[in-house]
C-alpha cells in the first residue's frame, strides 16, 4: 500500500466507524449519563396528590416531561422480588426470589431468600475452639444476569449505590454498595438491644430485638453486656459479647457510656453518633468490627437505653458489602460511618413499643439525612455512565405511618396529630433529591425516577393458616401450641396446605415435603379448589372480599419453578394482608383481626393494586412500562449494540431494542 | 527537670517540622520517618561492633550453606541447625546494646509522631467528651466553673461521684487554638497551632510525671482548686493517602523508617 493510500484510509476509518455506530443506534441519541433514582415504595396515587398540592415541584417537572406512569410491579409485590425483576429483567422463575422468606421444602424450615452463609469446608477442633482451614463465605441467592453487565462490558461506568437484593454484591466491573437484604451483625434484618431496669419493660420476646435487664448496685453504674455476632470459632457458636459501663448522673439527667476506651456523654432524648465496637472471636488475633447508635430514652426513674441494631462497619466490613471491597471504606472515610443494614429504620423498635412515634421518626430522619449525604457525595463525582441510587425511607416510613393517611386504620384516631404530616414531609424531601438530580443534568443526561411498588392500607390481618385449618386444609392436633411458630400445632400427615412468608402458600406434597400428605396427582385439583375458596373469603366485619386473586404459581410463571417456589401466591385485596403470625407458621384463634401494629401500610397484596411509578426525562414509547423493562430500557439510552435480553425497551417500544 | 526536657523535645520537633508546616501533613511524617531510619542506622553503626557482626554473619551464612549441602545427612543438618540457633542468640546479644541505646530516642520519636499525626483535629459538629479526674474528691456542682474559647460547651455537665470524675462535651467553634477554662485554670485542647505537624492535644495532667515526656499529646496544667486534676478526650484517628492506600501514621513510620534504614545500611556499608 502506498503512503498516500494509507493516509486516505486512516482518515476515512474513524468516519466509517462513526457512521456504522450511528446505524446501530436507536432513534434516541445516546446519553452519556443516566441517573436512576430507585425510590422504594413511591406510590402513584400519593405522588400524584402531592404533586397537585404543590409539595413536589421537581416531580411535577418530570411529570410534564413524560407523564406519571404506573410501573408494573412483581408478583408478589415484595421489594426483594420486585428489585430482582428490575435487576435481571425477568420474573422469579428466572431470578429465584419469590418472597422475603423461602423454606426448605423437606423440613419446611424458613430462611432468608436473598443470601446465605456457607460455613468453612474444613475445621480443626481444639478443645472448644473451632479453627477454620478454609474461609466461610456469603452467597447471593438471586440468579440471573444483572442488566448493567452489558453496560460495563461496553466500558460504560456503572455505580449502584445501596442496591437492593445484591448482598453480597455481584463481582464484576460495576461499583456496588449493597442495600436492602444486607443483614446486621447478628445476621438478622435488624435486631436492637434495649437495656433497662424497668421491670415492666423486661420481656423474653425476641422479635426484632432483645431487652436486657440491668441493675444499678448503688454506684450509679450499669454494666451493659452487648451481644454481638455468633462466634463460629467456638463450639456451639456462642454470641460474642462486649461490655459497656453506663454511668448515670440523675441530677444532670445525663449518662456516660464507657465502651472499649471511648466515652460518650448523652442527655435524655439524645442519639449518640456512631460508636465503633470490636468483638473478639479469638482475643488479640481475630475480631470483627461493628457500629451502633445509642439512644437515651429515660434515666430517671428507670434507665431505658436503646442500642440500634449493630451495623456492619463500612470502614472495616466484616462481610462483603461493596464491590470493589474498598468502596465502602472509601465512602466511610469521606463521609463518616453510615447505616449499612438493608432496613436501616428501626421499625421493629416502634412496633414493639420500645421507641415512640416521635423517637422513631427522629431516627428515620437521621437515616434519610445520612442517605442524602451519600447521594450528594456520589452525585457530585458522577461524570459518566449510570448512577443508580436507592432510597428506603419512603417504604419503611409509610409502612409505619400509613395510619395517618387512612381514616379506616384502626390506629388513625389514636395517632398523635403532630405526625399527620410525616408522609408529606418525606415526599417533599425525596422531591428535593429529584431536584438535585435534575440540577445535575447537562444536555446529555437522562434522569429516571422509579419505584418498585406502591402502597395500600393494612387494616385487617388475615390468618391464612388459621383459615386453612378451619376449612379443613390443615389439621390442628395440639390446641395449646396454636400460637407457637413453625407449625407446632398441626399434624402433617393430615394437613394439605400451609402458609409461610407474606404471600406464599405451599401444598404439603408427599413427593416433596417430609410427611407430606398430598400425592402429586391430587395437587392440581387441590390448588383449583383452594383458589376458588380463597377468592371467595369475605370479611364479616366489612362484607368485602379479602383476597383479589389467588395465583397458581405454575400457571402464572411459565419458566422452571424450583422446589422452594410457592405453589400459590396470594394477592390480597386493598386493606388486607397476611398476619405476622401466618408468616412464621402459627395458628391464632381468629381468621381476621384488626391490625393494631404501627406497621399499618403494606404492598404485599395483589400486584394490580400497588403499581410503582416511573418518571423520566426521556419520552416513553410504551404506556404500560414494567419493572422488568427497565434494564433493557436504561441500557438502550447508551446506544450499546447488545441490550440485556429481559424485558422491553420502553423508549423505542420494541423487544429487541 | 522533666518539664524542661519535655519543652526542649517539643521545641526540637517543632523546629524540625517547621519547613513542612504548610505542606500536607504526610510530608512531615515521611520526613521524620526517613530521618529516624537513617538516624537509627547511624547510631547502630557507632554503637555496635561491626567487625564482630560481620564475622558472625559470615559464619551464619556458612551454617546455612552447611544445612543445604547436607540435606541427606540428618545428623549433620541437626548439628548445623543447632549452631545456627546459637549464632542467632549471639547475634541478639550483639545488637542488644545498640537497641538499648536506640530505645529511648525511638520512644520519644514515637510519642512525638503520635501526638502530631495520630489524631485528626476536631471537625464540624463532632462532639468531644472531656473527662476531668479529681484526686481529692469532686467539687460542688456550683463550685466548678467551666468556660471555653474556640469551643462550644454542650450541656449538661455530668458529675460521677463514684469515679471522682466530671464529664462534659465540647464542639469546635472557629479555628484553633481552643481552650477550656476550668475554675480559672487554662487548658489547651486539640491542635496547638495552625501549621501542619504541630501537636494535637488529647489530655492534660497537673502532676509531675515522666508520662508527658513520652506522650506529648498530654499538656501540663496547673492544679485546680480542690486538688490535682487530669483529663482526656478522644479525637478521631486519621489516615494518610500513601501509594494509593490509606495508612495509619504507624504504618507510614514503620515502613518508611525501615526502608530508609535498609538504604542507609547499604550506602554506609553497615552490617545489620
Amino acid at each position: 500500500m502506498k503512503r498516500r493510500e494509507f493516509l486516505k484510509l486512516a482518515a476515512l476509518s474513524p468516519a466509517a466507524l462513526l457512521a456504522m455506530n450511528t446505524g446501530c443506534r436507536s432513534t434516541l441519541s445516546p446519553a452519556r449519563r443516566v441517573i436512576v433514582l430507585g425510590i422504594d415504595g413511591m406510590d402513584p396515587f400519593l405522588l400524584n396528590s402531592f404533586i397537585h398540592e404543590g409539595v413536589m415541584p421537581n416531580a411535577a417537572i418530570l411529570m410534564a416531561s413524560a407523564g406519571l406512569n404506573p410501573l408494573g410491579t412483581s408478583n408478589p409485590p415484595q421489594s426483594p422480588v420486585a428489585w430482582s425483576n428490575f435487576i435481571t429483567g425477568y420474573g422469579p422463575d428466572v431470578h429465584g426470589i419469590f418472597d422475603f422468606i423461602h423454606r426448605d421444602p423437606l423440613s419446611r424450615a424458613p430462611y432468608l431468600s436473598t443470601s446465605r452463609v456457607i460455613g468453612p469446608d474444613r475445621i480443626i477442633s481444639i478443645s472448644d475452639w473451632r479453627l477454620p482451614l478454609t474461609g466461610a463465605k456469603v452467597e447471593l441467592l438471586r440468579k440471573g444476569e444483572p442488566f448493567w453487565d452489558r453496560l460495563t462490558d461496553e466500558g460504560i461506568p456503572v455505580s449502584m449505590v445501596k442496591l437492593p437484593v445484591d448482598f453480597p454484591p455481584d463481582k464484576g466491573k460495576a461499583k456496588i454498595l449493597s442495600g436492602l437484604g444486607t443483614p446486621d451483625m447478628r445476621g438478622s434484618q435488624g435486631s436492637f438491644t434495649f437495656f433497662t431496669d424497668d421491670a415492666g419493660s423486661i420481656t423474653d420476646n425476641t422479635s426484632g430485638g432483645i431487652v436486657v435487664a440491668v441493675r444499678d448496685y448503688g454506684d450509679n453504674c450499669y454494666v451493659c453486656g452487648i451481644r454481638g455476632p455468633e462466634n463460629s470459632m467456638r463450639a456451639g457458636n456462642p454470641a460474642m459479647k462486649i461490655e459497656a459501663k453506663v454511668w448515670v448522673d440523675r441530677d444532670a439527667d445525663a449518662l456516660r457510656i464507657d465502651i472499649q476506651g471511648e466515652s460518650i456523654l448523652l442527655a435524655t432524648g439524645e442519639w449518640s453518633p456512631w460508636v465503633g465496637m470490636r468483638f473478639d472471636a479469638i482475643p488479640n488475633i481475630s475480631s470483627v468490627n461493628a457500629i451502633g447508635r445509642f439512644y437515651v430514652k429515660e434515666i430517671t426513674p428507670r434507665l431505658k437505653l436503646y442500642l440500634s441494631p449493630l451495623n456492619i462497619d463500612p470502614l472495616n466490613p466484616a462481610l462483603p458489602i461493596s464491590e470493589p471491597s474498598s468502596y465502602s471504606s472509601d465512602l466511610a472515610r469521606d463521609l463518616g460511618p453510615f447505616y449499612t443494614q438493608g432496613f436501616p429504620e428501626d421499625t421493629k423498635a416502634l412496633s414493639r413499643g420500645i421507641l415512640s412515634d416521635e423517637e422513631y421518626l427522629h431516627q428515620a430522619w437521621i437515616v434519610l439525612s445520612e442517605r442524602l449525604d451519600l447521594f450528594h457525595h456520589e452525585l457530585s463525582r458522577f461524570r459518566e455512565g449510570m448512577l443508580f441510587f436507592y432510597f428506603s425511607s419512603l417504604d419503611l416510613n409509610i409502612h409505619m405511618f400509613y395510619r395517618v393517611l387512612d381514616p379506616g386504620s384502626p390506629l388513625y384516631e389514636s395517632t398523635d396529630p403532630r405526625f399527620k404530616g410525616a408522609v408529606r414531609e418525606l415526599y417533599s424531601r425525596i422531591d428535593s433529591v429529584i431536584g438535585d438530580a435534575l440540577a445535575a443534568r447537562d444536555g446529555n443526561t437522562e434522569v429516571l425516577v422509579l419505584s418498585d411498588h406502591g402502597f395500600a392500607p393494612f387494616n385487617r390481618s388475615f390468618n391464612l393458616n388459621t383459615w386453612l385449618a378451619y376449612e379443613g386444609y390443615a389439621n390442628i392436633t395440639a390446641e395449646n401450641e396454636r400460637n407457637r411458630d413453625m407449625f407446632a400445632a398441626i399434624d402433617w400427615a393430615s394437613t394439605a396446605a400451609y402458609g409461610l412468608g407474606l404471600n406464599c402458600l405451599y401444598i404439603n406434597r408427599s413427593d416433596r415435603e417430609q410427611n407430606g400428605a398430598v400425592p402429586p396427582e391430587q395437587v392440581r385439583d387441590l390448588l383449583l379448589r383452594l383458589k376458588r375458596d380463597l377468592e371467595s373469603v369475605t370479611d364479616p366485619a366489612t362484607g368485602r372480599h379479602v383476597i383479589s386473586n389467588a395465583y397458581i404459581t405454575a400457571d402464572y410463571y411459565s419458566g422452571y419453578l424450583p422446589p422452594f417456589a410457592p405453589d400459590m401466591i396470594i394477592g390480597y385485596a386493598r386493606g388486607y394482608r397476611s398476619s405476622w403470625e401466618t408468616t412464621l407458621g402459627s395458628y391464632p384463634e381468629d381468621v381476621l383481626t384488626d391490625n393494631l401494629d404501627p406497621w399499618s401500610g403494606t404492598h404485599c397484596i395483589d400486584p394490580g393494586a400497588v403499581p410503582g411509578i416511573l418518571l423520566s426525562t426521556a419520552p416513553l414509547a410504551l404506556r404500560d412500562p414494567n419493572l422488568m423493562d427497565m434494564g433493557k430500557s436504561i441500557a438502550s439510552l447508551f446506544g450499546i449494540p447488545v441490550l440485556p435480553s429481559g424485558g422491553r425497551n420502553i423508549f423505542s417500544g420494541s423487544n429487541t431494542g | 527537670m522533666t518539664n524542661a526536657a519535655e519543652s526542649l523535645i517539643n521545641v526540637f520537633f517543632d523546629l524540625l517540622l517547621l519547613p513542612f508546616g504548610t505542606l500536607p501533613p504526610v510530608w512531615g511524617l515521611l520526613f521524620i520517618s526517613l530521618l529516624s531510619g537513617l538516624g537509627m542506622i547511624v547510631v547502630f553503626r557507632s554503637v555496635s561492633n561491626q567487625e564482630k557482626i560481620s564475622r558472625l554473619r559470615r559464619r551464619m551464612g556458612g551454617e546455612i550453606l552447611g544445612i543445604l549441602l547436607h540435606l541427606l545427612n540428618p545428623l549433620t543438618v541437626v548439628k548445623f541447625a543447632w549452631k545456627l540457633i546459637w549464632s542467632n542468640t549471639v547475634y541478639l546479644a550483639y545488637i542488644l546494646k545498640p537497641l538499648l541505646v536506640i530505645a529511648i530516642p525511638f520512644m520519644l520519636v514515637w510519642g512525638q509522631l503520635d501526638a502530631r499525626y495520630g489524631a485528626a483535629e476536631m471537625d464540624g459538629n463532632d462532639q468531644v467528651t472531656v473527662t476531668l479526674s479529681f484526686d481529692d474528691g469532686l467539687p460542688e456542682r456550683s463550685g466548678l466553673q467551666i468556660e471555653v474559647t474556640g469551643l462550644q460547651l454542650v450541656p449538661p455537665v455530668m458529675f460521677i461521684d463514684t469515679l471522682d470524675e466530671v464529664s462534659f462535651r465540647v464542639i469546635p467553634d472557629g479555628a484553633p487554638p481552643r481552650y477550656l477554662l476550668i475554675s480559672g485554670v487554662s487548658i489547651q485542647l486539640g491542635r496547638i497551632g495552625r501549621r501542619n505537624g504541630c501537636r494535637i492535644l488529647r489530655g492534660f495532667d497537673s502532676g509531675n510525671s515522666l508520662r508527658r515526656l513520652f506522650d506529648p499529646s498530654i499538656v501540663r496544667v496547673d492544679k485546680i482548686r480542690g486538688g490535682a486534676v487530669s483529663g482526656s478526650y478522644s479525637l478521631p484517628d486519621i489516615r494518610y493517602g500513601v501509594l494509593g492506600g490509606h495508612w495509619s501514621w504507624i504504618a507510614v513510620f514503620l515502613v518508611f523508617s525501615s526502608l530508609s534504614a535498609i538504604a542507609g545500611a547499604k550506602v554506609l556499608k553497615v552490617k545489620i
